[in-house]
C-alpha cells in the first residue's frame, strides 16, 4: 500500500490549520496506528463513498447492537478463515459472504451499491471493518479477533495493490 | 509515524481534491470544527465513548469535505 503522500510546503495564502488537541489524548488510550492511512487508501479506491457517514453508521451499529456486533465478529472470522486457510480470492469470499454481507449492511442502516454485493463492496467492507475494529474494537471483540487485526490489515493492503 | 501526522496526510489528501479558492473555507471550516471539538471533549465525553466520538468528528470533516470537493468551480 503506498500511503498517502508526506506533508506538502504549506501553500501559499492557506491559513494554518488548527490540528485538534483531543486526536492527543484519544490516542493514549486508542490505538489509532494506521487509522488515517487505511482511511486515505480507501477513500481513493472509493471516491463515490460517502465514508464519514458509513463509518458513522458502523460505529453506531458496532456499539449499541450487540447482535450485529457478533454478527460482525462472526463475518471477520469468516474472512480470515477463506482468505489465509483456504487462500480465496476476495472476489469468491463476496460471493461466498453476500447474503450475510447484504443483511449486516441493512442492519447497520447502509443502503450503497442497491444490495448489489460485488468485489469492490466486499474489499470495501473488509476495510471499513478494520477501521471499526482498530477505533472501537479493542474494547468489545474477542481477544481473537483483535489478534487477527494485524492479519485483516495485510490483506486489506495486499487487496489494494492488486 | 503517530496518528497527527497521520491525520496532517489525510487532510493534504482531501485539500487536494478541493478546487484550490475553496481550499480556505474548508481550512476554515476544519479549524472551526477542531476547537468545538476540542471543547466538546472537555466537557462531555467518557473515555468508553471516544472511538465513537473520532468518527462523530470525522463525519463532520467529511460532510463538508463533500460539499467544498463536488462545489461548483468559480468563473474568476
Amino acid at each position: 500500500m503506498e500511503g498517502p503522500k508526506p506533508p506538502k510546503p504549506k501553500e501559499e495564502g492557506l491559513p494554518e490549520i488548527r490540528f485538534p488537541k483531543f486526536i492527543e489524548e484519544i490516542t493514549e488510550k486508542i490505538n489509532l496506528t494506521k487509522f488515517f492511512v487505511v482511511l486515505t487508501e480507501l477513500m481513493k479506491k472509493f471516491p463515490t463513498i460517502n465514508f464519514g457517514e458509513a463509518l458513522y453508521k458502523l460505529t453506531e451499529a458496532f456499539k449499541n447492537k450487540k447482535g450485529l456486533l457478533e454478527e460482525a465478529s462472526d463475518i471477520i472470522d469468516q474472512i480470515h478463515l477463506l482468505y489465509f486457510k483456504f487462500k480465496l480470492g476476495i472476489e469468491e469470499i463476496s460471493t461466498i459472504l453476500k447474503e450475510r454481507i447484504i443483511k449486516f449492511l441493512k442492519e447497520a442502516n447502509i443502503d450503497f451499491e442497491r444490495g448489489e454485493i460485488k468485489p469492490e463492496v466486499a474489499i470495501f467492507f473488509l476495510g471499513l471493518l478494520i477501521l471499526v475494529a482498530l477505533v472501537v474494537g479493542f474494547g468489545n471483540f474477542g481477544i481473537g479477533q483483535v489478534h487477527k487485526l494485524k492479519e485483516l490489515e495485510e490483506a486489506f493492503k495486499r487487496i489494494l495493490e492488486k | 509515524m503517530n496518528p497527527q501526522k497521520e491525520l496532517e496526510m489525510f487532510l493534504n489528501e482531501l485539500l487536494e481534491n478541493i478546487p484550490p479558492e475553496k481550499r480556505s473555507n474548508f481550512i476554515e471550516d476544519f479549524n472551526k470544527l477542531s476547537e468545538e471539538y476540542d471543547k466538546r471533549f472537555k466537557e462531555e465525553i467518557k473515555s468508553e465513548e471516544w472511538g465513537t466520538f473520532l468518527i462523530r468528528f470525522l463525519n463532520d470533516v467529511l460532510e463538508f469535505y463533500n460539499k467544498y470537493k463536488y462545489s461548483k468551480r468559480s468563473n474568476n
